[in-house]
């Protein structure tokens, strides 16, 4: 019990299947303790994207999932999706607006916050972001790279405790997954990052899971699966990236 | 221009419209008035005069094809009658001047709005919808559609341009006529089709991206600045020269 | 890249204002009912996927391609947009559409617009609904009823819309009826054609790859029986007026010298103006001269103060 309450987030026994198709996730348990940084990795279709969805309540499988103690279920929605963000793969389904001011915005305005306070708030989201010069740009005329950052910058407006991240490098040059390593690595929250990109895996976190045809293989300190190039390749994972 | 709060140019293109189309057809002085003060603006904002001519006058050519057959084709009188390569043409002056002057009023309109959205960003035009008491979700509809719409264009080329490349050019000929019609429709329903459905997906990723933010159905957005009173006084103004000409054009016509 | 011959986009300057404002008056009318629903709806989904949706029909009112004769088809999409989301979905999205399309490309006018919502949004989405929902009691089953139900409401929704545009030209007097009613007309039901076709081409397309999705509208709702009869009625209505009104012109410009009187001077706003208003301009030629040397004048400074104040921007 006492490791329970430590823990930050905490799945049991989860199994997710669309309608009509075979199952996605299959019994999937583990628990995360708060400040860790988990690398979530698998060949493409083994469900990372799935697990994230399940997560934030987008998606509901059977299992139990607990988040800050609070059992995902839709009376805490509110308060969950306060604590956890989730950063898409692609970053036009998370930039909906005309500007980049309203889009970080956006989720502090369903919070009925003071203007003010607003401002104050987005301002340092791009700060941390690196993107303080473009409150008023339009997110379409940006690059990928710059979006990508925009789209973390509306979730950490909110000042959540979780981050979670689908693909954050897929289609990035060298030089926009370097800012973005930088930015990730200055983060005190909880980290999850759904990748199949290892090499940024071991860049940013200590614990790794591998997830393979909607089952959880491995759960593990990073350093040891790094060097364990057996492993990774019976996943479709490797170093060189 | 350009420093001037957008719902002060709603005002004023409000005005220019309402003006023009409610002082009696031929007070020439008003339209001379409003043209001056059109140009002025114009030059004042530095605005390259013979771009925003050029767009004003493309727009207008659609109505040509409208109005153009009227001067030859009513019948009221006087009519004038000449003849070119042994054909008779009616014509009726009147009408012609009438049609002229209809297509003079429709321009100096589109002058105004011309002038109104070159010298302000699109999304401002559109965020300002809203204070002109648009419903909020009317509004927010086009600003979603403003936002996805340079993507979908973005797509539309890529995809009809990977489709002329992989079709091969069918065998030229009258009997083809047809089946070349057919397979254009078909491409092109299939290219329409297949953004339906990518639109369908994005909106389904869309509504999982606000629902995250707290997205509850209702509406809200920050409010808008309130209207300093150096603006409330450009709108006053604005008014009372409208006000002013519709009043001096009844002067000049009602004696 | 924007700008496009379509001549169901009425600008300004050609309908009276009168006119005008009751159609403004008409269109936000609905646009407000149409509001209430989707506040009533309890699928709050709706919303981006109207926007959305009403980007790609945005976007695929620039396919072009040859009807006949060199006519060009194009979409309005009052149909597909009703088909896919709703009817009073899809007089949202219309509405968006067209005034996106009058406000920032000048492709209808201001004033006007109130008509080219109530012609294209309005009356476009209620003859599709109406054409679509009594077509789904004859023809039921197959990949083909979908596209040739699409086709048929697609072609009416811009035939009737077309002989709305041309009574609405013809009360304003601006071009009599028996001249607009058949000009409008024939075009529009030739351009109607290339709705009706990329209607029904698409249609086919999604019922191929992703039924669901127009299956789902249909399953969900039950039949609105107010825009279900509000449909057949304007229908009805304008195809059995506009013949009328084409061959009585006579009858409409009555109605349009009554309203032309109306705005010049009849109209309570007008009775408040005096006649000695502004003296000294009683003389029309005086008055235009007048306006001509004002105008001369204020371009000229301002011109002037314009350049010199560039001229020192670009010396510094």
């Amino acid at each position: 019990m006492e490791t329970e309450n430590l823990s930050i987030i905490q799945v049991k026994d989860l199994r997710f299947a669309y309608p009509n198709a075979s199952e996605i996730l299959s019994r999937i348990s583990f628990s995360v303790t708060a400040g860790e940084k988990i690398a979530i990795a698998g060949p493409n279709g083994a469900g990372k994207t799935t697990l994230l969805l399940n997560l934030t309540g987008l998606l509901q499988g059977t299992g139990e999932i607990t988040i800050k103690g609070m059992l995902l279920e839709k009376k805490n929605f509110p308060e969950i999706r306060r604590a956890l963000g989730l950063v898409f793969q692609s970053p036009d389904d998370q930039l909906f607006s005309n500007r980049v001011f309203d889009d970080v915005a956006y989720g502090l305005i369903y919070q009925n916050m003071e203007k003010a306070k607003i401002t104050e708030r987005v301002r340092k989201a791009l700060e941390d972001v690196h993107m303080d010069t473009y409150e008023n740009a339009v997110p379409f005329h940006l690059s990928l790279g710059q979006k990508k950052r925009i789209a973390i910058a509306t979730v950490l407006s909110m000042q959540p405790e979780i981050l979670l991240f689908d693909e954050p490098t897929m289609g990035l040059d060298a030089r926009a997954k370097k800012q973005f390593l930088q930015i990730v690595q200055n983060f005190s929250q909880t980290v999850l990052v759904a990748t199949h990109d290892m090499k940024l895996a071991a860049a940013i976190c200590d614990r790794l899971l591998i997830l393979n045809e909607g089952r959880l293989v491995y759960d593990g300190a990073m350093k040891v699966a790094i060097h364990n190039p057996e492993l990774l390749e019976r996943h479709g994972l490797d170093m060189e990236m | 221009m350009f420093s001037v709060d957008t719902r002060v140019k709603w005002v004023g293109a409000f005005v220019v419209a309402f003006v023009v189309l409610s002082i009696p057809i031929f007070t020439w002085a008003v339209y001379i008035l409003l043209f001056s003060i059109l140009v002025a603006l114009c030059i004042g904002s530095q605005l390259s005069f013979r771009q925003v001519l050029k767009r004003t006058l493309l727009l207008e050519i659609p109505l040509l094809f409208i109005l153009i057959p009227l001067p030859f084709i009513n019948r009221s009188l006087p009519i004038t009658t000449f003849s070119i390569l042994g054909l008779a043409i009616h014509i009726s002056p009147a009408e012609l001047l009438r049609v002229v002057v209809l297509m003079l009023r429709s321009w100096l309109i589109i002058f105004a709005m011309v002038l109104f959205t070159m010298t302000t960003p699109a999304d401002e035009i559109l965020i300002s919808l809203a204070a002109l008491g648009l419903p909020v979700v009317l509004v927010n509809i086009i600003l979603l559609m403003w936002r996805y719409l340079a993507l979908f264009i973005t797509d539309l080329q890529k995809i009809s341009s990977a489709r002329k490349l992989r079709s091969i050019s069918p065998i030229k000929g009258k009997r083809d006529n047809g089946k070349k019609f057919i397979q254009n429709v078909k491409s092109t329903g299939s290219i329409l089709g297949s953004l339906f459905v990518r639109a369908y997906e994005q909106s389904d990723r869309v509504y999982q991206a606000m629902l995250l933010r707290g997205f509850d159905g209702t509406l809200r957005s920050l409010k808008n600045e309130p209207l300093h009173t150096t603006q409330k006084f450009q709108m006053m103004i604005v008014l009372i020269l409208g006000f002013c000409f519709i009043m001096g054009a009844y002067g000049i016509y009602g004696n | 890249m924007f700008v496009k011959q379509q001549f169901m986009h009425i600008p300004d300057g050609f309908l009276s204002l009168i006119l005008s404002l009751i159609l403004w008056v008409v269109s936000l009318v609905v646009i407000f009912l149409a509001v209430k629903h989707y506040a009533k709806e309890s699928d709050k989904q709706k919303l981006p996927l109207m926007g959305v949706l009403a980007a790609v029909i945005f976007a695929g009112q620039m396919l072009n391609f040859n009807v006949v004769g060199g006519t060009s088809g194009h979409l309005l999409g009052a149909a597909l947009a009703t088909i896919l989301v709703g009817p009073w979905e899809a007089v949202l999205v219309i509405t968006s559409v067209v005034t996106v399309q009058a406000v920032i490309f000048q492709d209808g006018g201001l004033l006007a617009l109130g008509a080219n919502i109530f012609n294209m949004a309005v009356i476009g989405v209620t003859v599709s609904y109406a054409v679509y929902t009594v077509l789904n009691k004859v023809i039921r089953k197959g990949k083909w009823a979908f596209g040739v139900k699409g086709f048929i409401a697609g072609w009416c929704s811009i035939f009737i819309a077309a002989l709305a545009a041309a009574l609405e030209l013809a009360i304003s007097g601006t071009s009599p009826a028996n001249i607009a009613v058949p000009a409008m007309g024939g075009i529009h039901a030739l351009i109607g054609i290339g709705e009706g076709l990329i209607t029904l081409a698409a249609l086919m397309f999604i019922a191929t790859t992703k039924k669901e999705m127009l299956e789902q509208p249909e399953k969900k709702k039950s039949i609105d029986k107010s825009i279900l009869v509000g449909g057949l009625v304007i229908a009805l209505l304008l195809a059995v007026l506009s013949p009328l009104a084409s061959a009585y012109p006579d009858g409409l410009e009555k109605v349009a010298e009554d309203l032309g009187f109306l705005s010049k001077g009849q109209g309570p706003l007008y009775n408040i103006i005096p006649d000695y208003a502004f003296p000294g301009i009683h003389d029309e030629k005086l008055a235009t001269i007048a306006a001509g040397v004002i105008g001369v004048v204020l371009i000229a400074s301002v011109a002037l103060f314009t350049y010199r104040k560039k001229d020192n921007s670009t010396q510094k």
